[in-house]
């Protein structure tokens, strides 16, 4: 079931309505049950899946606890709680590229092997939920948390719907808690749940899904669409995913905001950073966040040297693109920005001494959009690699951006040649800088959704109605819409 | 307490501007085509006589406007292109909600089928994006998707090719602003300004073909217990049920030895529900070489204007249709005829081709002069079929032809030679026609023309007004 679908537009209020009229003592099982159905929309048998992963987690929980002050025992408990999810995960996500890979190394040493092909198809949002559960693991393991008992609650926590296929990837810490006081009604939360529900839709049909109708024609034959049409697609893309995520994220956030828990925020105005690392803190933050506790500080962190520090983040940013997709891709867009890291403070000395040198001023306008257009074309360069289909195929595209050269299609109408006509594109580029403009007031800590909320009744309540009807005439859906999913979904 | 009740109409009024707002959304984003030939249905206070049902056959060969001009009949046109039989009858079930006729003229082609609705999409939306989102409506749609037959037709790529890709879906509609929200880049003036059919749900086809029938034995049937015949009995049972009269029908065109055989059948069904059958294709109404749009199936408005006289004079002598002309109550259909005669007048004058010209002068009130100085016209055997249709002798034609006036309806014709019209101007036209709707001229065409006798027609180089 997609947030973009009829069907959550149906079941979103009934599960809401049904979950504040229910006496408290129930509403979790109701949650529960709806986050089961919610999943099992899409493939019911794959809900045993989480079931397992659940009952692993649960029960590491409650061993780690009972072992008390046997720490090895314990790293034994979190060992196979790990060993076991990642093993589903594996087998399902990543069994038949490992199987690839494995053929093509041979293959290099001449060695012919018959690899199998398994029809499995990837569980929705195995990736998000499985890490979900084993943060628990390892927040109980060091003892962040008490292991939840109630198994219940616990199930709630791994499968709660509006976060359970893309995330944010919350942390025990926060949600358990959340989720063993069931939140009473509130109307602020309605309002703000709401208005949050709206943008994300406005992101995920208005643009993302806009911007994908112009990507998805020229990528999809990027041969007869080259140079400058590959350029502005590739600037594209790097709006869509946005869009595409954040929206996901924004709508999740919204509906468990009215249902009177709040989760975590996954992005926060990313590619108005000035550095690449700041980007990362900055995008999928519930990602970079679990990556960084439960696997960089594991790791050694900083601690052990700079050029294990290094190692460390080149390590993080590979397993992060391997996260993302069974694919070398993936691997090569996640080794990208870890390399953008690693030169980025190798050269920090240098860039510091050169701003010294020629007096310049970090903090002005100038150096800022300089700085923000450099991230976002080294953050844009990656993600080449991580929408085109093969390394083969992004390094093709590159090719082609540099060689062909085509100016002239940004000016004869050309671009609009590529699925979207000049009102779309051009409604495109006005909604992209609403975006602009929101992220701007979010970096100068502006909440627009309080502004909009201390505005006269009659401003409310038209521009609620005004916002619903904008985005469902302007937004991509509908019988003649493709549904598309959300490209989180499929990591 | 106080506070719980400002938020609560706060909620309200939210959802319900909302809803103004989608609503005047869908209406602006429609597709107008449904509404601008339904508009003049639903504008209509007063109940309509006389609905005439089914696929494109009913929708180009029966003038509601002609009827209303020569016998005074109230009348619409619901027939729509593709239309299954199923889908005819749940249009008649939506239409019956808004008015209660005397007699419903249901068209019996396609009876044979099992389809229960076109698989063309978007004839499904002509067909039912109108009317008003009420019960009937859902269970129209409901029930219309639910073909298996067509939906197999479509995955087996078997069907008919559509530009559409809309997928067949039951949101799309019963509210199509899930189709045509997408439309908001392309909204023009027709969107803005309504522009209602002003043919009462009949549409035009402007063209000349010819075809042949050849008819099969009367007792040559289909095989009975058809899908489309399970909804014709349904629509003959409500509409008895309801006391509305029912008119079988089966159209002219060349019909194929298989569409024979339903129009053969039905002979049975009306005979055991009691009901008036007329079958076209054993009438001798249409002239094949002059009042076919297509060779395959639908009636241009020569045609159409014979069909529509025909049911004129059957509704009136047998079911006693009254005349409503002098009724207040409808006192708008002088003007929306006006309207009609402008655009036939504009139909005429636009025409350039000298076939669908002398086509169209078929059946109107018009008064027509033919000044003829090049007498190869007589040649082509097809312009001689069209001056028959008109009500010219052939016999009496020939090459020193050189006037022929036309009134009545073709009851009154004049034809002269070179001898009595007086010499001709020297520089005029092969051809001029000269045209009057009463007292004003509506056209004054001039033809040059050459015979080709490879082809044996008349090739028109050019037309001056």
């Amino acid at each position: 079931m997609l947030f973009n679908s009829l069907d959550f537009l149906i079941f979103f209020p009934v599960v809401v309505l049904a979950y504040f009229v229910l006496p408290v003592k129930i509403r979790q099982y109701w949650l529960l049950a709806a986050s089961y159905y919610f999943y099992m929309c899409w493939n019911a048998r794959y809900a045993l899946l989480i079931l397992t992963s659940t009952v692993i987690t649960y029960l590491s929980g409650l061993l780690i606890e009972r072992a008390g002050n046997q720490t090895a025992r314990k790293k034994w408990i979190v060992a196979g709680s790990f060993l076991l999810n990642l093993g589903i995960l594996f087998i399902f996500k990543y069994l038949n590229f490992a199987l690839g890979l494995l053929a093509r190394v041979l293959g290099a040493a001449h060695i012919t092997l018959q690899v199998p092909v398994f029809d499995i198809l990837l569980p929705v949002g195995i990736s998000f939920y499985t890490f979900q559960a084993l943060s628990y693991t390892m927040d109980v393991y060091r003892g962040e948390i008490y292991a939840e008992k109630n198994f219940f609650r616990y199930a709630l926590f791994v499968s709660f719907f509006p976060q359970l296929v893309a995330g944010p990837i919350e942390r025990s810490k926060n949600l358990l808690k959340q989720l063993a006081v069931p939140g009473k009604f509130r109307f602020e939360s309605l309002r703000e749940g709401f208005l949050l529900m709206l943008w994300g839709y406005f992101l995920k049909l208005v643009l993302a899904d806009r911007i994908a109708v112009y990507v998805d024609t020229v990528y999809g034959d990027y041969s007869s669409w080259p140079g400058v049409y590959l350029i502005v697609a590739t600037m594209l893309f790097a709006v869509q995913i946005y869009c595409d995520f954040a929206g996901y994220s924004t709508i999740a956030m919204g509906a468990a905001r009215i249902l009177g828990i709040e989760l975590m925020e996954n992005f926060d105005a990313p590619y108005l950073s000035l550095t690449v690392a700041e980007f990362w803190r900055r995008w999928h933050i519930s990602l970079t966040s679990w990556f960084k506790d439960y696997l960089y500080i594991p790791l050694g962190g900083s601690r052990r040297g700079t050029a294990r520090k290094y190692l460390n983040k080149m390590i993080v940013f590979l397993v992060s693109g391997l996260w993302h997709g069974a694919q070398l891709s993936f691997v090569a867009w996640g080794g990208l920005n870890g390399l953008y890291q690693i030169a980025g403070e190798i050269l920090q000395p240098l860039r510091d001494s050169l701003v010294r040198i020629l007096h310049l001023n970090r903090d002005s306008i100038g150096h800022r959009l300089a700085a923000m257009t450099g991230t976002f074309l080294l953050v844009d360069f990656s993600w080449i690699f991580f929408r085109a289909s093969s390394i083969r195929e992004a390094f093709a595209m590159i090719r082609s951006m540099i060689t062909v050269r085509n100016p002239w299609v940004l000016f004869d109408g050309s671009l609009y040649q590529c699925g979207l006509d000049d009102r779309n594109f051009r409604l495109m580029l006005v909604c992209v800088l609403v975006l602009l403009f929101a992220d701007c007031c979010k970096r100068k800590g502006i909440r627009i959704r309080e502004v909009i909320m201390r505005q006269d009744y009659w401003f409310r309540w038209v521009f609620t109605a005004a916002a619903v009807s904008a985005i469902l005439l302007f937004g991509i859906w509908g019988p003649n819409y493709d549904a598309a999913n959300f490209i989180y979904f499929q990591f | 307490m106080k506070k719980k009740i400002k938020r609560l109409v706060s909620c309200v009024v939210t959802v319900c501007l909302t809803a103004v707002f989608l609503s005047a959304l869908t209406n602006l984003t429609e597709r107008k085509a449904s509404d601008q030939k339904y508009a003049d249905f639903f504008s209509q206070k007063a109940d309509f006589d006389v609905l005439f049902m089914g696929t494109s056959h009913v929708l180009n060969a029966v003038f509601p406007m002609e009827l209303w001009h020569d016998y005074g009949i109230v009348s619409y046109n619901f027939g729509g292109h593709g239309n299954e039989v199923a889908t005819t009858y749940w249009v008649m079930e939506n239409a019956l909600e808004q008015t209660t006729p005397k007699v419903v003229v249901i068209d019996c082609l396609a009876v044979e089928k099992q389809q229960k609705s076109s698989e063309v999409f978007s004839f499904l939306h002509l067909s039912l994006d109108a009317f008003p989102l009420n019960l009937t409506k859902i269970k129209a749609v409901w029930d219309l998707l639910d073909d298996p037959v067509t939906e197999q037709r479509i995955a087996e790529g078997k069907a008919v090719k559509s530009k559409s890709s809309e997928p067949r879906t039951k949101i799309g509609l019963l509210w199509d602003f899930a189709v045509y929200h997408s439309r908001w880049n392309d909204l023009g003036r027709e969107d803005f300004v309504p522009a209602p059919s002003l043919e009462k749900g009949a549409e035009s086809r402007i063209a000349v073909a010819r075809g042949k029938l050849d008819r099969i034995p009367r007792d040559q049937k289909m095989k009975p217990g058809t899908t489309g015949e399970r909804y014709l009995r349904k629509m003959i049972e409500d509409c008895q049920r309801r006391g509305i009269d029912v008119i079988l029908t089966y159209l002219p065109f060349p019909a194929e030895k298989y569409r024979q055989k339903t129009a053969n059948y039905i002979y049975d069904v009306a005979e055991e529900y009691g009901v008036d059958y007329l079958n076209f294709l054993d009438l001798d109404v249409i002239d094949y070489q002059t009042d076919l749009y297509d060779e395959a199936s639908h009636l241009n408005p020569s045609g159409a204007r014979k069909i529509t006289d025909y049911f004129g004079h059957w509704l009136t002598e047998h079911y006693g249709i009254p005349d409503r002309r002098e009724d207040a109550e409808y006192a708008s259909w002088h003007g929306d005829y006006d309207q009609y005669a402008a655009m036939k007048n504009r139909n005429l004058t636009e025409r350039k081709d000298l076939y669908e010209y002398l086509m169209l002068l078929k059946g109107d009130d018009l008064e027509i002069r033919m000044d003829i100085r090049n007498g190869d016209l007589f040649r082509d055997e097809w312009i001689l079929d069209q001056l028959a249709n008109l009500g010219v002798d052939r016999d009496s034609l020939s090459p020193e032809t050189s006037s022929i006036s036309i009134r009545n309806r073709g009851r009154d014709v004049e034809i002269k030679g070179l001898a009595e019209s007086g010499p001709s101007e020297e520089d005029g036209a092969d051809l001029q026609i000269d045209v009057w709707r009463g007292e004003d001229q509506i056209d004054s065409a001039r033809f040059s023309y050459g015979y080709d006798p490879e082809t044996r027609h008349i090739a028109v180089s050019s037309v001056e007004r």
